[in-house]
């Protein structure tokens, strides 16, 4: 069975080509245009969902906040959660380590390296 | 408060009249003593008052002159403020235009590098689905031939074993003939499959190589867009407070100043504290290239 991501990030071109890329690989992808919809599907969806891809800098709910509120939820204490970002300070990097993310990655993003990185969190 | 004034007068007139009465008619006299004390210091009291109340009745005339000056110092301080917000304002406005400038700037430069290869990369991925097009049909072609040239050495092939059976030996020798000849048909019939499939693979991984960069080159035409939406919007709230500070040319009242420095405030409140919240500068890189990748 297909592995689940959900994908989160308010610029729909983004969203389509992350999706293309995962899509491409077989992974099955769902789709949220800010933290708040991220939430709101994650938590719809827990038991399918095997990663979360998530940007910052969004409307209404942040990446931070929302991997804050997730890791609050005991079903995404482990569900890895990967930054795409256009932030790439270590400022930045660190609040999302202590936040809770799995890792970060700075947009534009490489098809190839997203989909080593995916497969090297979740196979 | 209350003028007791004249009653002090009264107070003061009556003990010194009995005062003085009681001294010229009963002194050295213990008989109104207590009385005589009473009245001395009725009339102490009431002298205080009235040197209280004239002192009181001076210092509001110098306090309200206090007041005037202080307010005319504040008013002036107040100017001088308003003045020194009014050009730091400007310094602000024209640092943020500044920014915004040099931002759009280097967007302009981005998105010019990567509308080129935006532009030679869908021109690369026609070019390979075109190729790979003219490939195929080559290649259909070409198989087509092998295939026809296979079924004709088939058919002989099959006249050749129908004469077998006659035990004829020349048809046997033409057989084995013919069966070299299919088996070479089939070798070239391989090549061409190998030959075309390389090539195919090699259209193909352009093909997606060109993909790839598309991808890459659309996520910064995104990036750039939200960056050009987020210098527009700012623009926009500075054109604002700059509208707003317009207003303010040549009125001198303290009140106007106040409303419109509480109006900036309000305005750089509201469009630029809150947008560099929302969104702060979308586009951190200054070249065309994939970001960093780190697991933590």
């Amino acid at each position: 069975m297909a592995k689940t991501i959900l994908a989160i990030d308010d610029s729909t071109s983004i969203r389509q080509m992350v999706a293309f890329t995962l899509k491409s690989a077989g992974y099955s992808v769902l789709e949220a245009a800010d933290g708040q919809e991220g939430l709101v599907k994650a938590t719809a969806n827990a038991s399918a969902i095997d990663m979360i891809l998530t940007d910052q800098n969004m409307p209404v709910m942040d990446g931070l906040t929302l991997i804050k509120t997730l890791r609050g939820m005991p079903q995404f204490t482990t569900v890895p959660i990967l930054m795409l970002t256009t932030e790439s300070s270590d400022d930045m990097k660190s609040q999302g380590k202590a936040s809770g993310a799995t890792g970060w990655l700075v947009k534009p993003f490489d098809p190839h390296k997203l989909l080593e990185v995916v497969k090297k969190v979740i196979g | 408060m209350k003028d007791y004034s004249r009653l002090a007068m009264v107070g003061v007139t009556i003990s010194s009249v009995l005062l003085s009465g009681d001294a010229l008619l009963f002194y050295f006299s213990s008989t109104f003593l207590l009385a005589d004390t009473l009245l001395f210091f009725s009339l102490i009291m009431c002298l205080a008052y009235l040197y209280k109340n004239t002192n009181s009745n001076v210092t509001p005339d110098t306090d309200n002159q206090g007041d005037h000056f202080d307010r005319e110092g504040q008013g002036d301080h107040f100017i001088q403020e308003s003045n020194a917000f009014h050009v730091q304002l400007g310094n602000e406005i024209a640092g943020q235009l500044s920014s915004a400038h040099t931002e759009l700037g280097n967007t302009q430069a981005i998105l010019s590098d990567a509308i080129g290869k935006l532009v030679s990369n869908f021109i690369m991925i026609s070019d390979g689905v075109r190729d790979l097009a003219t490939h195929t049909n080559d290649f259909s072609k070409e198989i087509h031939a092998v295939v026809e040239k296979v079924n004709s050495s088939l058919n002989v092939a099959e006249s050749s074993v129908d004469a077998l059976s006659s035990d004829n030996r020349e048809a046997i020798l033409s057989s084995s003939q013919h069966v070299r000849a299919i088996t070479e048909e089939l070798s070239v019939f391989n090549d061409a499959v190998t030959k075309n499939a390389v090539e195919l693979n090699l259209i193909s991984g352009n093909v997606e190589q060109n993909v790839l960069v598309v991808i890459s080159t659309l996520q910064f035409q995104d990036m750039s867009s939200q960056l050009i939406e987020h210098a527009k919007l700012r623009m926009t709230a500075l054109q604002e407070v700059a509208s707003e500070m317009g207003k303010g040319v040549g009125s001198p009242d303290q009140q106007q100043y106040l409303d419109q420095i509480a109006a900036y405030n309000r305005l750089l409140d509201k469009h630029v504290v809150s947008l560099d919240k929302q969104k702060e500068n979308p586009v951190k890189q200054k070249d065309f290239g994939a970001g960093d990748v780190e697991l933590f």
